[in-house]
This record gives structure tokens, sequence and C-alpha cells, in this order.
């Protein structure tokens, strides 16, 4: 695995938090964690990548010679692909109801009664 | 029921049924739909029950889809059941079915999807507690994750939940990332998810760098999911918004998860690692989180003026104490923990359900300087026989966690500090100092609302032609508006939280509770006997630790909490001169800390970056 790889990994998750951290728009908040997922999504296909590896398909399997990549890193990042989705569905539409009850989408304007 | 069957069905019955229900929830009479919801909340907990009378000697091993090992190495995804995680899912099936009766009577109507979310929620704690492949336990993670966020934001109408959900749940999106950092990491080295496999190949061999890295990770995930100082900040927001019977669920189950997660992934994966400087750094790494949580917990408790937030600070505190104990990654510490677990979490979720017929009844916020009359904050209404026995059941609550004795919670302590050996004092102190806060704030709490509401009384009781009492809040949630709006069935709302309460006692004096734990925390704590079971040879003999003695004078400094905890309630809450000083005093000193609590999600987020790179240090320090 090339430091090239995990830095691509490391950049995305780094970038999608610092976005998470200043961010001022709530809809931006929630596309700067799409964006680390994707790095762990990539990070979980390069680990299953091999050198010269082909496709996993069974039926091709017998009939070239050569590693094929890991398919069960590719079951695990469908996956989060979809949890992904769910979590990001969930979020947009808290985003929404924040929306209409507050008319912002600062974070820092939504604030409930502390004490 | 043959005990291969039960196990799948433990997680398929909840599972189906919350998408019965949820397809079907509208056309259905809304009796109909709870009933149904709330008899497989209690077909889930019989279930989980016969798991964990079923692993007592033995620990089936269910193999989904009959996908057996081939030639030593498993293919497929099994669920390992042991007496910890049937545990576990029993207390979360029971708390899910006491919470489903509860928003009965405390809503009108529960709104459409709530008992399928319960349901899944259920369904996920189950698949986490007894699953032995790491990503099968990441699913059920976020199961939880998903449906406890859109239970603390389903009466979203006020802006209040809507914040604490957005902060829920951007915090728990952050530890998913974490978490699937850490299956890739550890996926790379070892070729395996299943966790029994992956000790197999860590045992004996140093942790690399990147073994390393993904323990950070994985613990990272737990710990925010646990909340954990600094990954707590979304806690309070969270807790103060959510509806009662979803705090329940949470206080019950949903921070210990993180904890359960620590233990599990601790035992069977990288326990039998080769540390060069043995396990002590990573305890004491544990331990001083913990610590600082409990005390961040109890020193917050006493700021809160809103009774869920307040018991939300509560929760914090004992969820660092469960660190504690873990933390010191012995079986007898874990078995003493897995007794505070159960003893706390019935009496925690017993106070919320109590808290939430105290909110109506004696009003939202704590009056602290008096009836309200003098403009600081909606007037108080009038002390009803309702509010009255929802404060004494908080009250009596409040004693339990400080650690009363016939209560589990005394029980699960005195082992602590017995297993904790030559650290035994230390975590005395801070075991004390934690649980005297917390409880005293609550206790005081409690004195406060029964003063005040009792002057109202006595004020209102000679007078016949009095104004109706107002709206109760500002700003008025839904959550208000679809509750009953009438005091009566207080009755109805407190036999529950009642019933908790009892369950906490009769815990605490069931015979032989201690062997019986410490046995099945021994055999959770048996790495090469996980990997026996999982392998289908037949299981090594049990060494069990010898029980360390209970000091003799154990009960006395139990009581002795107790008491402490009732003078700090009396401090908090006392009129008096000298009192108000000290108050004021700890207020100035402890300012900053609230005001670090400032609900903005970016200040969390950066918070939980920061502790992800102390336990990264942590982790880098103590295992390599």
């Amino acid at each position: 695995m090339s430091v090239l790889a995990y830095g691509v990994v490391a950049w995305l998750l780094l970038i999608g938090l610092y976005g998470i951290v200043t961010s001022r728009n709530l809809i931006h908040l929630v596309v700067c964690i799409s964006v680390a997922q994707s790095a762990t999504d990539i990070l979980l296909l390069e680990i299953g990548y091999r050198t010269g590896g082909r496709a996993p398909v069974v039926l091709d399997l017998g009939h070239h010679a050569g590693p094929s990549v890991d398919p069960v890193v590719q079951a695990l990042a469908l996956t989060d692909v979809v949890i992904g989705a769910a979590v990001t569905a969930l979020l947009l539409a808290l985003v929404v109801q924040i929306h209409k009850r507050v008319g912002s989408l600062d974070p820092a304007d939504i604030r409930a009664d502390h004490h | 029921m043959p005990l291969p069957i039960v196990v799948p069905l433990s997680v398929a019955v909840p599972l189906a049924v919350a998408a019965l229900l949820a397809a079907a929830g509208n056309a259905l009479p809304s009796l109909v739909r709870d009933v149904v919801a709330i008899a497989t909340s209690a077909g889930t907990a019989a279930l989980c029950g016969l798991l964990l009378a079923g692993s007592g000697s033995s620990r089936p091993v269910y193999w989904f889809g009959g996908w057996l090992p081939q030639h030593g190495r498993a293919i497929g995804i099994d669920y390992t059941v042991d007496a910890l995680g049937a545990g576990f899912a029993l207390l979360s099936a029971v708390l899910a079915t006491i919470a489903l009766i509860y928003s009965r009577s405390y809503f009108d109507r529960m709104g459409g999807r709530y008992p399928a979310l319960v349901l899944v929620f259920v369904a996920g704690m189950t698949d986490f507690s007894l699953s032995g492949d790491l990503f099968n336990m990441f699913v059920g993670f976020e199961l939880v994750a998903i449906t406890a966020v859109v239970l603390t934001g389903f009466y979203a109408d006020a802006e209040a939940p809507l914040q604490g959900a957005i902060n829920f749940a951007v915090t728990a999106s952050i530890g998913t990332l974490l978490f699937l950092v850490g299956i890739a990491l550890l996926y790379d080295r070892t070729q395996t998810l299943n966790l029994a496999d992956m000790g197999a190949a860590l045992a004996g061999h140093r942790l690399g760098g990147a073994v390393v890295v993904a323990f950070a990770a994985l613990l990272a995930a737990f710990l925010t999911k646990a909340a954990i100082a600094p990954f707590h900040f979304w806690l309070p927001d969270a807790y103060g918004t959510a509806p009662v019977p979803a705090c329940v669920l949470f206080a019950g189950v949903m921070s210990e998860m993180g904890i359960f997660g620590v233990a599990r992934v601790w035992t069977t994966v990288f326990a039998g690692a080769h540390l060069p400087g043995g396990s002590g750094g990573l305890t004491v790494g544990l331990c001083v989180l913990g610590s600082v949580t409990g005390l961040v917990g109890a020193v917050m408790a006493g700021r809160q003026r809103r009774l869920r937030r307040m018991l939300g600070f509560v929760t914090l505190a004992h969820t660092g104490l469960y660190l504690l104990g873990i933390g010191l990654l012995t079986s007898t510490a874990a078995a003493a923990v897995a007794i505070l677990v159960v003893g706390d979490g019935l009496v925690k979720a017993g106070m919320f359900l109590a808290a939430g017929v105290a909110h109506r009844h004696t009003g939202p916020v704590d009056p602290w300087h008096g009836a309200g009359r003098d403009g600081r904050g909606p007037p108080v209404p009038a002390l009803t026989a309702g509010g009255a026995a929802s404060l004494a059941v908080l009250a009596v609550g409040a004693l339990a966690l400080a650690d009363l004795p016939p209560f589990a919670s005394a029980d699960g302590k005195d082992l602590l500090v017995a297993a904790a050996g030559n650290w035994g004092p230390a975590v005395e102190v801070v075991y004390a100092l934690t649980v005297i806060g917390s409880s005293g704030a609550v206790l005081a709490a409690v004195a406060r609302r029964f003063r005040a509401g009792r002057a109202v009384a006595l004020a209102v009781a000679g007078r016949p032609d009095d104004d109706p009492p107002s709206d109760r809040e500002e700003t008025p949630s839904e959550e208000e508006g679809r509750a009953q709006s009438a005091p009566a069935g207080a009755g109805r709302l407190l036999a529950p939280a009642g019933t908790l309460l009892a369950g906490a006692l009769a815990v605490g004096l069931l015979p032989h509770l201690d062997p019986a734990v410490a046995r099945a925390a021994a055999r959770f704590f048996d790495r090469p006997a996980y990997d026996a079971v999982v392998a289908g040879r037949p299981l090594p003999a049990l060494r069990v630790p010898a029980l360390p003695a209970v000091p003799a004078g154990a009960t006395a400094v139990d009581v002795a909490e107790a008491l402490s905890a009732v003078v700090v309630g009396a401090v908090l809450a006392s009129r008096h001169r000298a009192a108000r000083a000290v108050r004021a005093a700890g207020a100035a000193a402890t300012g900053w800390l609230r005001r670090l609590h400032s609900g903005h999600v970016g200040d969390q987020v950066t918070w939980q970056t920061v502790g992800t790179v102390a336990v990264a240090a942590l982790a880098a320090l103590a295992l390599r």
C-alpha cells in the first residue's frame, strides 16, 4: 500500500473534519460528513486491492491466472455507502426542520435553553 | 424451544415486527399497534432470558446461513452467546418494554413510527451484544445510533430537540467513521472479521503501528457512544431534549453499549497480544478518562436547573465510573461493572420516568430563588399528590445511586473497590466524590421543587378565586401539547418507575449474585475459551479468580456515602447564608467548565478530534 493511498484517505478525513468544525451552514456540514465517510470507503477498497488483481467474479476465476481483489471489503464498502446514505438523509431531514423552526442554517444560531 | 432457534429469533422477531408496524402503522388502530409493540418487546425480553439461562454452562454459537468455519477459519457471521452479552440484551429489552408501556400513558398517542423505532433499537442492541463478528457489531451499533437520533428528535417541533438531535447525529457519525477505520485496519492485518480469529491472529505477537491506530480508532468510537470526556458534549443536549421514554433507553443501555464494546473488543481481539510494558499503561489511561468523566458529570449536575439535563449528567458520571471499572482490565472488576450496569440502569430508568411526571406536576425549571413570583422564570404550580410521589421516587433513586446498601449499586461498588486491590482506596475516593456530587444535585432539586410547590399550595389553599395556572413554559413544546393535560394519571405513570426501583432492590438482594456474575465475567475475559467455542473445540476448564473479600466496613462506607449525598443536597438547596456563599464560590470556580458545554456542534467535534488524538497517543504509548 503506497503512501499516496494512505495520504488520500488521511487528507479526505482531515478536510472533512475541518469542514465540520468550521462550518457556518448546516448543509455544508452534512456534506463534509459525507466527504469524511468517503475516506473510509476508499480505505476499505485500498485494503482489498491486490496488485494485478482482477474483479472477483466467480465465473471468471478459472479462466485467468493471478490474484483477484478481495471481495469482502467491497461488500463492507457497499454496506457503508448504504449506511452513509441513510444517515445523510436523516441529517438533512433534521436540517430542514431546523430551518423551518429557526429560519437560519448557521450552527451558532440554534441554541437551546442552557444553564 | 431449542436454543439454536432462539438465538437468531431474538434479533429477527423485533426487526420483523418493526417492519410490519412501520408499513401498516397508520392503518392499524393505535391501541392494536401499541399492544403489538409491547408484546413483541416483552417477547424479545423472554427470548433473551432464555439465552441467559441457557448460556450458563455452555456458550451456544450460531452460524448464520449455516456457513460453518472451513479449515479452521471462519467464513460466516456468528453469534456467540455468553452470559454477560445475553444479560445486556435482556436489560435493553426489559427497558424497552417499560418505555413503551410508559409512552402509551405519557403521550396521547405515540406517533406512527415510534414503536417500530424502539423495536429496531432493541434489535440493534441484541445484535451488538451477541455478535461475534466485528462488522456485524458495527451494523448493530449503527442501527442503535440511527434510531436513537430519530427518537431524540422525534417530537422535533421545538428548537431544543432539534439541537440535541443534530449534535448527537454529527458526533455519532464521526464515531461511525472511526469505527470503520478501525475495522478496515484490523482486517488489513488479520484478514478476517471474526473476533475469535482476529484474536488468534494477534495472540503472542507485538502489535504493529496500524493495529495500534485501529485500536485507538475503535476506542474513540466506543468512547463517543459511551460519552466519556472529552467525547461527551453531545450527551447533555440529547438527554435534555429527547422524550422521556427515549431517555430511559439511552440512560439504561445506550451509554453502556460503548463500555460493553470496549470490553468485548479488548477481551476477544487484543488481550492475547504481547504488550512489552504490560497492560498497566492502558489501565491508567482508561481509569483517568473514566475518573475525569465521573467528576465532570458530578460537578455539572449540580449546576443544572432542568431535571432531564441534570439526570443526563448523572448518567454521564456513572458511565465514567463504569469505564473506571472496565479499565482495570480484570474479570472481577468487570463483574462489578456488570452488577452496577444492571442496578444503576434500572434505577436511572426509573428516575427518568419519575422526572417526566415531576416535569409536568412541579414545573419544568428548578425554582432556585423561591416560588417564581419574583419574576424569575415561569410560575411554579402547587404541589399535587402526583408531584410529591414523583419527587419521592426521584429521591429514593438518588439515594440508591449513592450506594444505599440494599440496592444493587452498593453491592457492585463494594465488589469494584475490592477488585481494585491496591488501587482500592483511590477508586473509592473517586467513586464517592462522583456519586455524592451527582446524587446530591438530584436531592437538592427534589428539595427545591418540594419546598416551592408546597409554599404555593399553602398560599393557594385559602384563596378560592385564584387564576388558573398559566402556560408552564415560555415556549411550550409539542411534547407537552401531545401529553395529557390533566395531572391525574400520575399513578399510572409512576407505577413503571416504582417497579424499576423495586427491581434494582431485588437484584441487590439476590443471594449468590457476586459469584454467579464473577463466573460469567471470567468466561467473558477468557480469550482462549472464546476461540475454542467459536472453532467448535471443547471448552477448556474455566479458572475463576477468587472473589476478593469485601472488607468489613464496606456497608458502613456505603451508608456514609448516601448520607453525604443528603448533606450535599441540603447545602445545594438551603437558603441559609452560609450555604449560599458556598454555592456562589462553587459556581465561580466551575464557571469555565459550564462555558465549555456551549452546545455548538463545531466545538463538540473539535473536542472529539482532540480526544481521538489523545486516545491515539495513549494507545501508542501503552500498547507498543
